[in-house]
Order: C-alpha cells, then sequence, then structure tokens
C-alpha cells in the first residue's frame, strides 16, 4: 500500500530558478492496485515517483509505504520497500557488471550485505530459471557484460532484477519509451504478466496514453503538480484515447492564458 | 641484467603491487581518483619506522601502519562524501596535509632502519640469498592480498562496492548505502598502500618523507600495463594484472638502467610513466563514448 | 694530522699508478644538483689521477634516481648485482639504499651530514663492514662566527631551510647549540616548495637580523626570491652554498663539491688499491671556501670589515 498525504515539492527554494513541481498532492493506492500516471512534461510525474523511491524528499507532506512512514527515508534506505524499473535501460542495471551479478545485487535488495560469495551454485541456478522464463535466450549468457545486450534485454533483466527480492511497491518509470515499438509491447506483456502473477502493488508513469487506459485498474493525471484526473473501475473502462488527448489540449490552453495573462 | 637487479626489481615491483591493487580499488572500482597515495604511501613507511625504532614489533608496526592509511582514506571520503569537495581535490588535499603529517610523524624527514629488526629478519640466513628473501617474502604477503580483495570483491559487500562505482544511481535503487562503500573502499584501497609504505621501508632500510613523490602514477601506470596484457576478464585477472603489471614496470626501469640498448635513460621514465597513466585516463573515456553512439 | 696522514696516502696513491686492470667504479645520486654533480667529478678526476682512465681500465658509471627513493632502491639493487669495485652513493636516502642492498661490495659514501643517525656506520672511528664515506656537516660554528664578526650587533639568526629535507633538519639542531653558545638566538621558517621560499624569507622581516640558508636545495633553488626580500628589508644574507653568492647572497662558507668529491675519491682509490673499508674511519670533509659579495652587502646594508675580505677564497666586487 502506498500512502502520500499532501505532498508539496520545492526544488532551488530561494533561488531565481525556484519551481513548484508538486502543489499539494494526496493519493492513496491500496494493496495490489497497479495504477497508471500520465500528464505531460513538467506535470510532476517524475517528482512524484521520486518522492516515492526516495530521489526526492518532499518539503510538505507526508510519505508512507507499506506500514511505514519513508518521508524522511534517503533512496537506499527504503530500497528494501521499492521495487523500480527507469527509463533508461542504462540506469537500470550496471553495465561493467555481467548478467548474474547485476541479478545477485538486486536478489539482496534491502538486506545486509555479507561477506559470502555473491554466486554460489544454488543462486546461480535460481538465476538461470528466472532468466530462462523470459525466453530470450539470456540464460545461455548469463556471465556476459550487461552492456552487451540490447535495451530491450537490459529492460526484461531489470523487471526480473525488481521482482528477485520482496517489495511493497513497484515502481515503472516510463520502462518501454526507450525501446522500439515491438520490444516495447514485449516488455509491456512482461509486466502485465509479473505484475498480476505476483499481486505487486504498481505505479507505472508513462508517455503512452495507449498504456495509461490498456494496463492496470486506475489512471491518475498530473498537471502543474496537482491531480486533475483519477479515475477506475467502469468510468475508466469508458474513457478513451481522445478523451484524454482532448483533456490534454484543454489543460495546455489554460496554460497558454495563463502565460498569456503573464505577459500581458 | 644481472640476477641480484632482477630480483631486486621483482621485489620492489611486489612491495608496489600494494599500491597498484590500491588504486585499481579507487580508479577502477570506484571510480574515485584518489591521490591520497602519494601520502599514505610515506605515511605507512613513517610509521612502521618510528613503531620499530621504538621496539614495536615489526609486524605490529606494519598494522599500525595499515591503519593509519585507512585514516587517511576516510578524511580523503569524508572530504569528498560530508563536504562534497570534488573527489580529486579531496584527495590531493588530504595529499598535501599528509606530507606535513609525515614530518610530524618522524620527526625528521629520514628515518633509518638499516640496523633494525624488520618483518624479513628471521628469514634472513635460512640458506636462501638474502635477494631471493625478499621477493619471496612479499610475494607471499601479495598473493594473500590477492586472495583476500578477490574474495571480497565476489562478495555480495564487495558487489555493491563495485556497483556504487558503476553505476551509484542504480546501487541505491538496490538499497546500496554508497557513500559508506565510498568510505570504505577509499580506507581499504589506502590501507593497502600503506602496508606497501610499511614494506617498503622495511626491505630498504629507511623511510624517507619524499618516497611518496608520484606514488599514484606508479600505481595507475601498474594497473594499466595490467589491464593491456590481461584484458577485462573478471575481478582475479585483473587483480594478477596488477601485480604483475607493478614487476613488469620495474623491470622496465631496471632495463633502462642496465643498458643503453633501448636508448633510455632512467630520466626518460617520467616522460614513458606519463604517457601510459595518459592513455590509462583516456581510454575507458574513449570505450564509454563509443559503447554511448 | 690525520688529515696530513690522509694526504700522505692520497699522494702516495698518486705516485703510485693502477695496473691495467679493468675496474668498475659505481656511482649514484638521488637527484641531478650541482653541488651533488661537482662531488661526482671531483671522484672521477682523482680516480684518472690515480691511473685509473675511464675507457682504458676504469669503467665509471653513473646514474640518477631522479629525486625518487624507489628509484634509488633500484638503483642500489643494480649495482649490487653488477658487483663493481666500489659503489659511491651520494646523498643520504641514496646511502641508505646502497647499504641496505649489499653487505659485501665497499662502499663509500659521501654528501652525508649525519652518517651515524643514517645508520649507515654505527661508529665513526671504526666502521667495520664494508661501508666508509666522507660526512659533509656543515661547518655551523664558523657560520656563526662569521656572522657575528660580520654584524656584531645581531642578536637573532633566521634559519630558512624546508622541513622536508633530512639536512637541513638536522642542521637546526646544530645551529641552534651553536647560536647558543655564542650568545644568539634562532628563529626558523619553513618553505616545503620553491613557490613558498620567498613568503618565508619574508615571514623573517622585522623578527630577524640576518637570514641563514643551509645546503638546502629548495631554498637555494629560490634564492632570488630571498635576496630580494634582503636587499629590500636590508635584512643581510648569509649561506651554506658558496655559488649562492654569485646570486646575490652576502656571503657564504661552504664547502666546495668538487673537494669534497675528491677526498672521496681519495678513499674509493684506497680501497681500489687493497685497504678494507671497515678500517677506514669516516671524516668531514675538510677545506671551506669563503665567498663574499660587496655589491650585494652594499644593498643590504652592510660594511663588511677589511679582516674578513682578507681571508676570503673570492670577493665579488
Amino acid at each position: 500500500m502506498i500512502s502520500v498525504s499532501d505532498i508539496k515539492v520545492v526544488f532551488g527554494k530561494g533561488t531565481p530558478l525556484q519551481k513548484q513541481a508538486l502543489n499539494g498532492v494526496s493519493l492513496t493506492i491500496e494493496e495490489g492496485q497497479f495504477v497508471t500516471v500520465i500528464g505531460s512534461n513538467g506535470a510532476g510525474k517524475s517528482t512524484l515517483l521520486g518522492v516515492l523511491a526516495g530521489d526526492v524528499i518532499a518539503t510538505e507532506g507526508q510519505v508512507r509505504i507499506g506500514t511505514a512512514d519513508v518521508t524522511r527515508q534517503g533512496t537506499a534506505a527504503r530500497a528494501g520497500r521499492v521495487a523500480r524499473v527507469f527509463q533508461d535501460p542504462l540506469t537500470g542495471s550496471c553495465g561493467s557488471l555481467s548478467i548474474e551479478e547485476n541479478l545477485a545485487l538486486a536478489a539482496r535488495r534491502g538486506e545486509r550485505r555479507g561477506l559470502s560469495a555473491s554466486l554460489g551454485p544454488r543462486r546461480r541456478a535460481h538465476f538461470r530459471e528466472r532468466i530462462a522464463e523470459l525466453n530470450l535466450g539470456l540464460e545461455s549468457r548469463m556471465r556476459d557484460r550487461m552492456d552487451l545486450l540490447s535495451g530491450g534485454q537490459r529492460q526484461a533483466v531489470s523487471l526480473v532484477m525488481a521482482t528477485l527480492a520482496g517489495s511493497d511497491v513497484l515502481l515503472l518509470d516510463e520502462h518501454t519509451a526507450a525501446l522500439d515499438p515491438g520490444m516495447a509491447e514485449f516488455i509491456m506483456t512482461l509486466t502485465q504478466k509479473i505484475v498480476s502473477e505476483r499481486k505487486l502493488t504498481t505505479l507505472m508513469v508513462t508517455h503512452s496514453m495507449r498504456q495509461a487506459l490498456d494496463y492496470g485498474h486506475r489512471t491518475v493525471m498530473l498537471h502543474a503538480g496537482e491531480i486533475v484526473l483519477d479515475v477506475a473501475g467502469d468510468s475508466r473502462k469508458d474513457l478513451q484515447v481522445e478523451d484524454l488527448i482532448a483533456m490534454f489540449r484543454k489543460m495546455r490552453g489554460q496554460t497558454l492564458d495563463d502565460d498569456a495573462l503573464l505577459i500581458g | 641484467m644481472s640476477l641480484i637487479a632482477f630480483w631486486g626489481a621483482v621485489e620492489l615491483g611486489l612491495v608496489y603491487a600494494f599500491v597498484a591493487i590500491g588504486v585499481y580499488l579507487t580508479f577502477r572500482v570506484l571510480d574515485f581518483p584518489d591521490l591520497t597515495v602519494d601520502g599514505s604511501f610515506p605515511l605507512g613507511a613513517a610509521v612502521t619506522a618510528v613503531l620499530i625504532i621504538s621496539g614495536v614489533n615489526p609486524w605490529l608496526a606494519a598494522t599500525v601502519a595499515m591503519i593509519a592509511g585507512a585514516i587517511a582514506g576516510l578524511v580523503t571520503a569524508l572530504l569528498n562524501v560530508r563536504f562534497r569537495i570534488l573527489n580529486l581535490l579531496a584527495s590531493i588535499l588530504t595529499m598535501i596535509a599528509l606530507f606535513s603529517v609525515n614530518l610530524r610523524v618522524m620527526g625528521k624527514p629520514n628515518v633509518a632502519l638499516i640496523n633494525a629488526d624488520t618483518m624479513l629478519s628471521p628469514f634472513f640466513g635460512l640458506g636462501l640469498r638474502d635477494f631471493y628473501v625478499r621477493p619471496l617474502f612479499v610475494g607471499l604477503l601479495v598473493l594473500f592480498a590477492v586472495v583476500l580483495v578477490w574474495r571480497f570483491l565476489e562478495s555480495d559487500a564487495g558487489l555493491s562496492m563495485r556497483a556504487t562505482g558503476a553505476n551509484a544511481r542504480m546501487a541505491r535503487a538496490q538499497g546500496v548505502d554508497t557513500n559508506r562503500q565510498i568510505y570504505l573502499g577509499i580506507a581499504i584501497s589506502n590501507a593497502l598502500v600503506a602496508l606497501g609504505g610499511a614494506l617498503f621501508a622495511q626491505t630498504n632500510g629507511f623511510a624517507d618523507v619524499t618516497s611518496g613523490v608520484g606514488t599514484i602514477v606508479v600505481g595507475l601506470a601498474a594497473v594499466i600495463i595490467g589491464e593491456t596484457l590481461f584484458g577485462a576478464r573478471g575481478i582475479l585477472i585483473a587483480l594478477i594484472g596488477c601485480v604483475l603489471g607493478s614487476i613488469l614496470y620495474r623491470i622496465a626501469i631496471q632495463l633502462a638502467l642496465s643498458s643503453d640498448i633501448l636508448g633510455l635513460k632512467a630520466s626518460d621514465l617520467n616522460f614513458v610513466t606519463a604517457l601510459l597513466v595518459t592513455v590509462a585516463l583516456i581510454l575507458p573515456r574513449l570505450r564509454r563514448g563509443g559503447a554511448a553512439s | 694530522m690525520r688529515s696530513l696522514l690522509l694526504a700522505a696516502a692520497a699522494t702516495l696513491a698518486l705516485a703510485l699508478p693502477a695496473q691495467a686492470e679493468n675496474v668498475t667504479v659505481s656511482v649514484t645520486a638521488i637527484v641531478e644538483h650541482p653541488a651533488l654533480d661537482a662531488a661526482r667529478d671531483g671522484v672521477r678526476e682523482v680516480l684518472e689521477e690515480a691511473g685509473y682512465k675511464e675507457g682504458e681500465n676504469l669503467k665509471f658509471v653513473y646514474e640518477s634516481a631522479q629525486g625518487n627513493p624507489a628509484t634509488a632502491a633500484q638503483i642500489a639493487r643494480q649495482f649490487a648485482g653488477d658487483d663493481p669495485a666500489v659503489i659511491v652513493p651520494i646523498s643520504t636516502p641514496s646511502a641508505q639504499a646502497v647499504v641496505s642492498a649489499t653487505k659485501d661490495i665497499p662502499v663509500v659514501f659521501t654528501a652525508v651530514s649525519d652518517p651515524l643517525g643514517a645508520q649507515l656506520v654505527t661508529d665513526m672511528e671504526k666502521p667495520g663492514g664494508n661501508v666508509t664515506g666522507l660526512s659533509d656537516m656543515s661547518p655551523v660554528a664558523d657560520h656563526v662566527a662569521l656572522i657575528k664578526e660580520i654584524l656584531p650587533e645581531a642578536k637573532t639568526i633566521g634559519y630558512l631551510y624546508n622541513s622536508g629535507e633530512a639536512n637541513s633538519v638536522s642542521l637546526l639542531d646544530v645551529l641552534k647549540a651553536e647560536a647558543e653558545k655564542a650568545g644568539l638566538s634562532v628563529i626558523e621558517s619553513a618553505a616545503i616548495k620553491s613557490a613558498d621560499v620567498q613568503g618565508a624569507a619574508r615571514a623573517l622581516i622585522g623578527r630577524a637580523d640576518v637570514m641563514y640558508v643551509p645546503t638546502d636545495n629548495t631554498i637555494v633553488s629560490a634564492l632570488e626570491g630571498v635576496v630580494s626580500v634582503a636587499e629590500e628589508s636590508k635584512l643581510p644574507l648569509f649561506t651554506a652554498d658558496t655559488d649562492s653568492v654569485s646570486r646575490g647572497a652576502l656571503a657564504a662558507l661552504g664547502f666546495n663539491y668538487k673537494d669534497v668529491g675528491r677526498q672521496t675519491g681519495e678513499i674509493v682509490v684506497r680501497i681500489l688499491k687493497g685497504e678494507k673499508p671497515g678500517d677506514i674511519p669516516v671524516r668531514v670533509a675538510v677545506g671551506t671556501d669563503l665567498v663574499i659579495n660587496k655589491a650585494a652587502a652594499a644593498k643590504m646594508g652592510v660594511t663588511v670589515p677589511e679582516s674578513v675580505l682578507a681571508r676570503a677564497t673570492n670577493v665579488i666586487e
């Protein structure tokens, strides 16, 4: 379960570049719910994800993940509760480490790391099994460096990494945006499978309105640091991509008007 | 090249292998250009020499030297992590400060150990000539260090250190406290370098405050020679590469000293070393550039 | 008396040209430096005069460690392996490296201030073993006397040095002792690199009556900055390095390193003739030059007494 209440984030406070990235966002995601988040550039999607992951510490408000208040915890401290797949395949894994080393690293997410060998025979077998499930033929390349893989292959491995250790929430940060359409489709199918099999509480930020409506149980739209749309159930089923686009246009028009006022 | 000169080069190469392994940990594993070593090498020599002179057991003296080196490393890490000073600058600050510290530790710029009992003393006169005993002894210590560092880097704890250097953002997302890894890595690195300094003092009979000049360059050169010869094929190979790179570097100097065949003089080696290290610094950037395009 | 004996032995050596057998003499210095190079050349000169000619019956090997103790250690092993007739290490770190590299090849060190402190020998009179040599302990007592003679009113000597140079630090203790005997006090000002030298000199303005620079590589390399401070603030500058006088110091009383090298060479010749290094006492080099710069003295507001000028080896007008 995720619960954020009245989150405000201000970047560069007191400088000429001061920016209110989130302006009082409250959002509760129930156990096992899959929420998609859309919004134009600068709407605050990435900031919201950062607040959940720990990269961004909220200026005001409270963040709860599972049963714990993590508002002040950094990324590493709350990593045991948060699994994450990044937009850039290069960010989510270590290019200079092998596939199995990346998996070993992820398998201990949020745990104490001791001096025992990171790759024993049992772990190796387990990792190979999990990678084999991808049907990408990577199980024979477990010792290859991660940077020898294509972007799509890396994202697929990243998804496996996200599920090796337990977590209260899975954060997906436009994780198909950098991929070609075919690979994006594959990754989304895989995501769907993993999320439903494991009943993961998931928040997915996406650029694609198609994805936002086709996947998950609930869709949230952000604009100018605030939630402007929050639909689930039947009202969401009726929603079409065209409706979302229309809403976007309207929002953008508003901003233009605002800008015009400012300039005038 | 005579037998004594050859084994002398091997011995010095093995002493500096500790520096090479230390530099590998910072430059390659942590991606943290750490120049502290120019200060922690003579620090190790100074601490061990002063303690031995005052009657402390040489093994204990070397251990204390390692602790002193680790503390020097922690200072650099503190400046970088806690006070956000650029890594290179932070290490230069510590290095400069260590010059004064080393003078304080020794009380003078040069402490002699020629007549003192060292870690090696019990092994002289057992039938093997001195110029074999020294490299053999230091070689065993190097072997021990290589195995320990190798096992560490392949453990869960070591993996998180490697991830910190390779992709800090990802490491944090996996729950790795990257700041702690920087503290730990730089402390281990400088402890090894200080041990190198301690062994230098014990095998050559003196600790001199000037003996740190260019340590980083020698260490980097050794790492590069190793990488060039063996390529990037895993931790153990890389560590062995550091050791052999360090030995080969010393043999190259010895060749330059013992013959005019290459047309090289000892005075040319600074240039050759600088060239090697420049290549070392440029090469990964070129590779990264190639991968990104 | 002893130096007379020494001179006699040397003359004897000169009188008897060596046989045509080939000998190797290996020389190493920690760094290339005018004084150290002069010492090396002095050794070579004496060997030649004794009948050891390079290219004929003498192989004269010279290596500089480029200021790096690790390289000094390698050079020492190189020489130990080459097994020359005599090894001549110039300066303390080079000597320590050579002495720990060999226990049987004769070693004649030179330009080492404190051979006991450097543990090169345990007894100056009877060194034993394979090591002997020549100390270039600066004649500090003579320096203090010279300062008192030229500037009778001076109370405080400002000692300008690099606290990282072994010789300069051991000389400081000697200077303090000698100055106290003469009723003077010493204040020190350290610079650890050439860029700091002028600042260290300025730090003495108003606190010292004269500036005194030992044979310190760092200070001597940046002497011009010290000279300008000396002239601006009328702070007379004395040095232990005679070459510094032509660069603007008031006066220097110091070793002529060519002579130091020659005295070292004489010991080398004795060993080549069959004497054991362990039987040759370690001596302090003899023979200092007094050099005065009258123009510099005028700029620093000092008139040098005639008595001093009269016994100077060299007076620069």
